[in-house]
């Protein structure tokens, strides 16, 4: 269906598409930008600190001065520069402080004393309260806050190394407290602990003693070469700082950690809070540029070749999962998981190579949950949010079988996850999407967005999918875009996902107007120049926030390739 | 009598972009002047302030002036937005001031000019200094005098602000707004009058060329726009991020009348791209530029015209007797003999240049006949009458020894020739460390003093025939030219100096 020609909507399509083509590497892939972390930096520094080469006092110094200039006027330290202060954060930094010898003022405690309170024994609470059941990430900030001094070792909560000697296949049946992705913090931050304040109980001493060297054996093989885990620096910092406090800095791990932290320090000073993320933005751009149609403008057989190429084609070390996946990152520290795999098969179903696609969907298919959706890393591990199910990893799965020709039950039960995680209001929650600006943090402009996408494509004329599209054309803003939800402002990034989504339904009540008034919004955007500061929407492990250059950009393409098949083409003059 | 309240909205910006220039050339000057030449003489020579009516700027820059005439066509009336330059926001702030707004070129001198000049000459570059001390100013005058005011900062350099949450606190700075803000302006200083919440990150919103506001005052050196961004998507340029839009005839016409009407005779008319003023796509309309040029000639008491960029792919698009007839009607009677454009080649290498995102700024130019192609472009502006000045990047991500040596010989080829050439150090725009000074190679020391060769020799000759052509008394140009030779001399000592240092 075409509607009226909106003017100039070529024209900035044309621009946006060169704008997304220099953002290339050399090689032809994208690698993005992930916004500098005051909780990467204050990590990074700590654990070079305590690793004490002389070599690494240039970063050190220039961390915590970009630390410095990074504190908010409320005395704290947000996420990303754009984030609001938050407590474990602000307590990250002041350990960085301590152990670098800083003396923390008044000033510098005041955001933690007005939300937690003025002594060590409340910080070490508040900190726990936030993080609930899940010590992934609490035990760590703990632990980095013991190491420097600023909070007690009594009462960090236990981290059961021991278990990471049983085999992997037992995980999930023991309810561990901590996600997947952690297995290295657990078993380093465990020792650690373990180390200060050994068991009473003489079996479990035993049982630990038995148990170190075998862990320890784990924690190296699953090591990438390059010493990042995960390609993030916070998870190797704290690596790096617990076996330096147990075992001291010629640990082989430990100085394989750090020699990555000293590698990934940008210009600034700064760490990011990983590496980069570039399978994910380059299978993003790839299909935004063909549903742009500037695929030509790319060395198309090079990028299939790229892309493919990323494929495991072995057991993956970390999490023990079968070939056939893909992950986040070109680099030795990804990991497959089932988003990016689902991507990475869009891009190649788009690149017309689908050679790769029968692996990826045979990976996809042994990672569904029971409950019909897919989680992110590890079927069935646990009940914590990241290794559950969410809606969507799970539209992203589906759409990626249906591409691949294969897989009919398996997404059949995936819709009906979706069907049974629809909220009340016709929205889905992500789970590795927010939005800073809504009260819960949550972003269901994105997850409403992804979702549609895959009922576009399996089950147009469903009830949830209706209810869906209704919800987001409901959120949509007085000035035409869209926010993470609808209390929150316009972003650009939303704005786009929305239009991509409600592209598929024309002809629904309300979506025509509603996609007029969101490509006028794109449209003043761009012609404002403002369209590709990015917003901190995306939510990494723990919940931490995180802005992607190139997320606007990409978005943005891909909306208006889509308006431009609805609204047609329209001279500039 | 009862003390002044302020005026409830507030319009400022930092002197250089402020001052009373002459010409176009000065204003490129003081941005390219640091703190190392003495700020005494830049102050009352190169930038001295702007004339006042009312306590009110005559002139300001012409991204204020949109933002004025939004909020004046909105409702606004002049008691309740003033225009004041630095020196007169002690009187302008007062107890009813809710919001200042602030026209930001270089917060932080991460600009390629900024980082070029401060690496070069020493010193802090002017825009960033000064910019400095207007905050230092503002935040004074909100202090004593309107404690609930907020002050929010817009204009080109905002986006160098806009990811910094903490440098924004430490200068004060409630509000950053990105990009061109014509189309929420109103709304976001309605809000600020009526104290309501806005966000700290706030992006502009454009509006269609043909509902862009004609300005109600005087502009800095006389700037008006005949179009905006360029849409080209080059990695290393903010505006390639924006689309090409013309504003209509009609409305630069207003703008040029009302730089007439403020005194303003001698009129910069900007574009990322001159000649492509009313090109359909990428297909430049020579008729449009010259239809476009004359009604401007033909306006009473116009006098010098003179333009920034263009670009050698729409230079391409137009015969040597349309160029000519662009330079006679830019110069009319004024007698200036050395009218001058901004081509950005960037580099020499066709290869780098696309790698960098430029391959549709080189339209069909094969890689390897990039330079040659500027070149030919340029020398027919030589030849039409025009007094050309290249800029060049270097440090472009993936440059290499080869890149420098092609540039370099490219450098060299113009010997003799009326022209310069001034290169800049590399510098992202999204953030992240620009290049330093110290990361220059020796053959990157030869290339930059290769072009001053010809910047030395060339730019006194613009500046006598420029001034003269807009009236400048003689002594000043002598002043000029003094403070030229001073600089030229610094300049070659700070080039020895770094070469000397520079690794092989």
């Amino acid at each position: 269906m075409t509607q009226r020609a909106i003017p100039h909507l070529a024209s900035a399509l044309e621009t946006a598409v060169a704008h997304l083509l220099s953002r290339r590497e050399p090689e032809g892939f994208w690698r993005g930008r992930l916004s500098a972390s005051a909780l990467a930096t204050a990590t990074a520094v700590s654990a070079l600190l305590l690793g004490g080469e002389a070599a690494d006092r240039p970063l050190i110094r220039a961390g915590i001065a970009w630390l410095r200039a990074a504190q908010r006027a409320d005395g704290g330290w947000g996420d990303t520069p754009e984030s609001p202060s938050n407590l474990p954060t602000t307590l990250l930094v002041l350990a960085a402080f301590r152990l670098a010898g800083e003396p923390d003022s008044a000033a510098d405690r005041r955001y933690a004393v007005a939300r937690a309170g003025r002594t060590p024994a409340e910080w070490r609470a508040a900190i726990l309260r936030s993080y609930g059941a899940d010590r992934t990430f609490a035990v760590p900030i703990l632990m980095h806050g013991a190491l420097a001094g600023l909070t007690p070792w009594a009462g960090i909560p236990d981290l059961p190394f021991e278990l990471a000697a049983v085999p992997r296949a037992w995980y999930p049946a023991l309810r561990l407290r901590v996600v997947s992705y952690a297995l290295p913090a657990l078993i380093a931050v465990g020792l650690l602990l373990d180390d200060r304040r050994p068991p009473r109980h003489p079996l479990l001493r035993a049982a630990r003693r038995l148990a170190a060297p075998r862990v320890l054996d784990t924690l190296a093989r699953i090591q990438p070469e390059h010493g990042g885990f995960l390609e993030a620096a916070p998870l190797t910092a704290f690596v790096a700082m617990a076996l330096i406090g147990r075992f001291g800095a010629a640990h082989p791990v430990a100085r394989r950690c750090l020699a990555f932290l000293r590698d990934g320090v940008r210009a600034d000073g700064s760490w990011p809070i990983d590496t980069d993320l570039s399978v994910w933005v380059t299978t993003n751009a790839l299909t935004a540029l063909g549903a742009a149609g500037a695929l030509e403008a790319i060395d198309v057989p090079a990028m299939r070749r790229w892309v493919a190429a990323r494929q495991y084609t072995a057991e993956h070390p970390y999490t023990g999962a079968a070939p056939g996946g893909w992950g986040w990152t070109h680099r030795p520290g990804g990991v497959p998981d089932a988003d990016d795999t689902a991507g990475a098969m869009l891009a190649l179903a788009r690149l017309g190579e689908t050679a790769p696609l029968a692996a990826g969907a045979r990976w996809l298919r042994g990672l569904q949950n029971r409950d019909g959706g897919w989680p992110t890393f590890c079927r069935g591990w646990g009940r914590l949010p990241f290794d559950t199910s969410a809606p969507d990893v799970t539209a992203h799965a589906v759409r990626a079988l249906r591409a691949a020709g294969v897989g009919d039950a398996a997404r059949r039960r995936g819709m009906a996850y979706l069907e049974a995680a629809q909220g009340a209001d016709g929205a889905w929650t992500p789970l590795w999407f927010g939005n800073q600006a809504t009260a819960d943090g949550t972003n269901r402009t994105y997850g409403t967005a992804r979702v549609l996408r895959a009922y576009a494509v399996l089950a147009p004329d469903a009830l949830a999918a209706h209810r869906g599209v209704a919800w987001l054309v409901g959120a949509q803003r007085e000035d035409g875009g869209w926010g993470g939800g609808v209390e929150a402002p316009s972003t650009i990034e939303e704005t786009a996902l929305a239009l991509s989504a409600l592209a598929d339904w024309p002809q629904a009540p309300g979506v025509a107007e509603a996609l007029t008034r969101g490509t006028a919004y794109l449209l003043r955007r761009i012609e404002a120049g403002s369209w590709t500061i990015s917003a901190p929407i995306g939510l990494y492990f723990a919940r931490l926030w995180y802005d992607e250059a190139l997320y606007p950009v990409v978005w943005t393409v891909e909306a208006l390739g889509r308006m431009r098949h609805i609204f047609g083409e329209a001279v500039d003059r | 009598m009862t003390a002044f309240p302020g005026y409830p909205i507030v319009l400022t910006a930092d002197r250089t972009l402020m001052a009373g220039y002459s010409l176009l050339f000065d204003g490129m000057l003081a941005s390219s002047l640091t703190t190392a030449a003495p700020p005494g003489l830049v102050g009352r020579l190169v930038m001295p302030p702007a004339p006042l009516t009312d306590g009110r700027a005559t002139v300001a820059p012409l991204g204020i002036r949109r933002i004025e005439a939004a909020l004046r066509e909105g409702g606004f009336t002049r008691d309740e937005v003033a225009v004041v330059p630095e020196e007169e926001l002690p009187r302008a702030i007062g107890p009813r001031t809710c919001a200042v707004g602030i026209c930001a070129g270089e917060p932080t001198g991460h600009g390629m000019n900024s980082t070029t000049m401060a690496g070069i000459a020493g010193g802090i570059s002017y825009p960033h200094a000064h910019f400095t001390r207007l905050m230092a100013t503002v935040r004074a005058c909100r202090t004593a005098a309107a404690p609930k005011a907020k002050i929010i900062l817009g204009g080109p350099g905002s986006w160098q602000l806009a990811g910094d949450a903490a440098r924004r606190a430490a200068l004060g700075i409630d509000h950053v707004v990105t990009g061109y803000a014509e189309g929420n302006a109103l709304e976001l200083f309605r809000a600020l009058r009526l104290r309501d919440p806005l966000p700290a990150v706030i992006p502009g919103e454009a509006v269609p060329a043909e509902a862009i506001p004609p300005i109600v005052d005087g502009t800095t050196m006389g700037v008006v726009e005949i179009s905006r961004g360029c849409g080209w998507g080059c990695a290393f340029c903010t505006l390639a991020r924006v689309p090409m839009r013309h504003l209509p005839e009609e409305l630069i016409v207003a703008d040029v009348q009302t730089n007439l009407r403020a005194g303003m005779a001698d009129i910069a008319v900007l574009s990322e791209d001159f000649f492509r003023y009313g090109a359909i796509g990428a297909s430049v309309q020579p008729e449009r530029v010259l239809g476009l040029l004359q009604w401007l000639r033909g306006l009473h008491g116009v006098g010098l015209l003179q333009i920034d960029h263009a670009n050698a792919r729409s230079v391409a698009g137009f015969s040597a007797d349309e160029l000519a007839r662009v330079t006679r009607l830019l110069v009319g009677e004024t007698g200036a003999e050395l009218p001058w454009v901004n081509m950005g080649v960037e580099t020499a290498s066709g290869a780098l240049l696309r790698r960098n995102g430029g391959g549709p700024k080189m339209g069909g130019v094969m890689d390897d006949e990039w330079g040659s192609f500027c070149a030919v472009q340029l020398r027919r502006l030589i030849r039409a009458g025009f007094l050309p000045m290249v800029s060049l990047i270097l440090g472009l991500p993936g440059e290499t020894p080869e890149d420098v040596e092609a540039t370099l010989r490219w450098v060299e080829g113009f010997r003799g020739e009326p022209i310069t050439i001034f290169p800049v150090l590399y510098a992202p725009v999204d953030g992240g460390a620009p290049l330093t000074v110290r990361a220059l190679t020796r053959r990157h020391w030869q290339l930059i003093r290769a072009a001053y060769t010809y910047n030395f020799r060339w730019i006194p000759r613009l500046y006598r025939d420029n001034q003269a052509a807009v009236g400048v008394p003689p002594w000043k140009r002598l002043l000029f030219q003094m403070m030229g030779w001073g600089q030229a001399m610094q300049w070659r000592a700070r080039f020895a100096l770094h070469a000397g240092r520079a690794r092989g």
